[in-house]
């Protein structure tokens, strides 16, 4: 113990530690061996009120309540017997009369050789400090349990509803409500409350000046002020039945703190008290400090609802729209695709979370399109592009590109942007232009034809080389290529009419073999056609004229792309369900890109050529088909091969095997 | 005479390139093929080849040209491509369907005389 008092008794200091104990902030005594004070700092005095010295030897006893003297002075005793530290709790009057608990604590000294010489301790004011630690334990205990609740709270009733409870724990009070006013101000809806145990909850929207009494949004909102009343009683001014109406709804003391927003008056936070109550200054504190704070949460939590629901229309929007919807940062890096990325083929994150759309493009729209897309992002441009993208089944469909750079409201750089499927746009495009070349080549022959003659005539009537013969023969090219013009322009308005879906149909019970024995037996045709199966009479319903403009249009199309050698097969089968006639030619044939292509509008096999036509014969014979119910099929084994088409039609009637006469009875019966 | 073959598989163009030729004094042969004309032409070169683009065989066009190598060529046709296609058949004159009879002569008259001043054989007709 020596040691640890330094290489000096404390006798040898006394003076200097005097002064250190003087000056100390705390309440010191020293006493001797035999249990009389030698010391008492001079706080002792101003505590206790007592002359200065009087506390020396015994004589701090006489500040000790009466009923504490004899405990006191026996525990110290006990303690000085047995060398153990004293733990002392008494009654201490102060200057002004009043008896205060303290706690009296000491410990033994020895001098340099081990010798006991008395006790050194203090005196701490335990009723105060305690009252304090506790009350500062508990608004300590309050505040974290308020911010933990604010901070976990996951909506903004939630948020308000704790706040309430808490406080009204807190406080030992009726109520607690949080109330926002209406926009006009003068109502006002409880958005949180707590009620202790058989208080009334107060719920919905009430006129202001009945829900919280001595308060009003009269004047600007900086003159609201909080009201603190300890007893409504006793304010002038409130009638009878409204303080019965306050007191049923357990309303006698109140504190009532206005929310002020940006400015502008928002809500009230009010403490309600069945009992008259003085509410302390640090109370009043409390309650605006936690009325902040809980309308603080609610309009976090508010603002993160907005926040969520937006970004959920964000998102719902879209996925719902017929496009790729995607955003990238500042630098290009896509970093959100909506959920149409799923249509194509392998638009996955990288291990680095960015998307990398680069795989899925058409190589030969690469790098036009990353060119396009870094230097949209390098000069702030909005960015488009028309490429290729490659889809869930492996197909690349068109799509045209665009982003737009947008400045966030924090100040951050994204991009937004979308791709929209123009597959069909660009495809009916080349069909447009295509039609166009071709139209205009198809129209400036017979155009030519017709234009030239008429200058010949009357050049050759001026010349005198109009015989009767050359005008015969001029006429004769004029009607041959006017009625080609006339029925250009018949396949024109039926192709619009289809589009339409404004084609009349006359029908009525055709026999398709007469029809194509018809058909075929055009003189400069039948030399090269050959006929099958037309000697039953097969019935199927339709518009004859239509059903016509079918067949000829398929023999017509396969005498064209046949060598004049070669014959073309017309093949005519029955069966339960319907009526079919195979074209085969033994001309150019068609891959299968043609075979896609052949009955679009103006579309034509490659391997056409300069077969004059505007390609829009099979876009009508398979809509008229259609039409009927029926189907028009291309087969071709490839270039060269040939080609067949079948044209099939639903039976109508009753389909008899009998022949119907004796010449068309030969099954197989060839032409010529 | 000069010597003049159409080919055309339009009979209304043939009949009106033939007639307004012949009353120019020109001596005119048709066909409606290249097939047709490459037989036609074999023995006797003529001095301008007059053809269209759009004929059923006009994968047989530059071998009528390469046959017919002494002749003018004169691409008459509706084609959208008629100069570019032209050139590539290496043509020495191209006209577009419809045409002006006046132009068709003028034409006609100057690729014949060029040929003759180039062979120092004469003017035509």
């Amino acid at each position: 113990m020596a040691s640890a008092h330094g290489d000096a008794s404390p006798e040898q200091h006394v003076p200097q530690l005097q002064r250190i104990a003087d000056a100390a902030p705390a309440l010191l005594w020293v006493t001797d061996e035999r249990g009389y004070c030698t010391y008492l700092s001079p706080s002792w005095y101003d505590v206790t009120g007592t002359p200065p010295g009087s506390g020396l030897g015994v004589g701090w006893l006489e500040a000790v309540h009466p009923d504490d003297r004899a405990r006191a002075s026996e525990q110290r005793t006990a303690a000085r017997e047995q060398l153990t530290p004293i733990q002392l709790n008494y009654r201490l009057r102060a200057h002004d009369g009043a008896y205060r608990w303290i706690i009296d604590s000491g410990a033994p000294r020895y001098d340099e050789t081990g010798t006991f010489r008395g006790y050194v301790g203090s005196v701490i004011d335990v009723q105060r400090d305690d009252e304090e630690l506790l009350a500062n334990a508990r608004r300590l205990g309050f505040r974290s349990q308020l911010a933990e609740a604010l901070r976990v709270a996951e909506d903004a009733a939630e948020a308000g509803t704790e706040a309430c409870r808490l406080l009204g724990l807190h406080l030992g009070v009726a109520r607690v409500l949080m109330a926002e006013l209406t926009t006009d101000g003068q109502q006002a809806t409880v958005v949180a409350d707590y009620c202790a145990s058989g208080v009334d909850h107060i719920r919905g929207t009430h006129l202001l000046r009945r829900l919280l009494p001595e308060v009003s949004t009269r004047g600007t909102s900086a003159e609201v002020e909080t009201v603190v009343c300890a007893d409504l009683h006793d304010r002038p001014g409130i009638t009878t039945e409204r303080l019965e109406e306050l007191g049923r709804r357990g309303i006698r003391a109140h504190v009532t703190v206005p929310l002020v927003r940006r400015g502008q008056l928002v809500a009230f936070f009010s403490v309600h008290a069945s009992e008259p109550r003085e509410w302390t200054a640090e109370e009043a504190g409390v309650v605006h400090e936690t009325g902040e704070r809980a309308w603080t949460a609610t309009e976090r939590a508010r603002a993160e609802r907005a926040h969520r629901a937006s970004e959920e229309r964000f998102r719902r929007l879209a996925d719902s729209m017929p496009q790729l919807v995607w955003t990238a940062d500042i630098d290009g890096t896509v970093e959100y695709y909506n959920r149409r990325g799923d249509l194509y083929d392998g638009l996955v994150r990288t291990a680095e979370h960015e998307w990398n759309w680069q795989p899925i493009l058409h190589h030969e729209d690469l790098e036009r399109t990353v060119t396009a897309w870094h230097e949209a992002v390098e000069t702030n441009s909005p960015y488009e592009a028309e490429h290729r993208i490659r889809m869930k089944d492996g197909t690349y469909r068109w799509h045209l590109s665009r982003a737009e750079r947008v400045v966030t409201l924090d100040g951050s750089v994204q991009w937004y942007g979308t791709a929209t499927d123009i597959h069909a746009l660009k495809l009916a495009d080349e069909l447009k232009d295509r039609f166009l070349a071709i139209a205009s080549h198809e129209l400036r022959n017979p155009v030519g034809v017709i234009h030239g003659t008429a200058q010949q005539i009357r050049r050759a009537q001026t010349l005198g080389t109009l015989t009767h013969e050359r005008f015969e023969a001029y006429l004769e090219s004029l009607l041959e290529t006017t009625t080609h013009l006339a029925s250009l322009t018949n396949d024109l308005t039926d192709v619009s009419r289809l589009q339409r879906g404004v084609l009349p149909l006359n029908l009525a019970p055709v026999d398709l073999a007469a029809l194509v024995n018809e058909i075929a037996a055009q003189e400069e045709w039948a030399p090269r056609l050959r006929l099958h199966g037309t000697g039953h009479v097969a019935f199927v319903h339709a518009d004859r004229h239509r059903i016509r403009q079918v067949l000829t249009n398929l023999i017509d199309n396969a005498l064209k792309y046949s060598p004049e050698a070669e014959p073309v097969e017309v093949r005519l089968h029955r069966s339960q369900e319907g009526a079919v006639v195979e074209v085969t030619d033994h001309g150019v044939g068609l891959s299968s890109d043609d075979l896609d292509a052949l009955f679009t509008p103006f579309g034509r096999g490659t391997s056409a050529g300069m077969v004059p036509g505007l390609g829009m014969g099979l876009f009508i014979a398979r809509e008229v088909t259609e039409r009927h119910g029926g189907r028009l099929l291309a087969r071709s084994t490839g270039p060269g091969q040939g080609t067949t088409m079948a044209f099939w039609l639903p039976l109508d009637g009753p389909a008899t095997s009998e022949p119907r006469d004796i010449t068309d009875a030969r099954e197989d019966q060839e032409r010529p | 005479m000069a010597t003049v073959h159409v080919i055309d598989d339009d009979q209304g163009i043939r009949l009106l390139v033939r007639d307004v030729l012949r009353d120019a004094g020109f001596e005119v042969a048709t066909s409606a093929t290249v097939h047709e004309a490459i037989a036609a032409i074999e023995d006797s070169e003529p001095d301008l080849l007059v053809l269209d683009l759009s004929l059923p065989d006009s994968d047989l066009l530059q071998r009528v040209v390469d046959t017919a190598a002494d002749s003018c060529v004169l691409v008459l046709s509706g084609s959208v491509k008629l100069e570019e296609r032209a050139a590539d058949l290496g043509a020495d004159a191209s006209l577009a369907k419809p045409f002006d009879l006046d132009d068709l002569l003028r034409v006609v008259t100057r690729l014949v005389e060029d040929r003759h001043l180039h062979r120092g054989t004469g003017p035509a007709a």
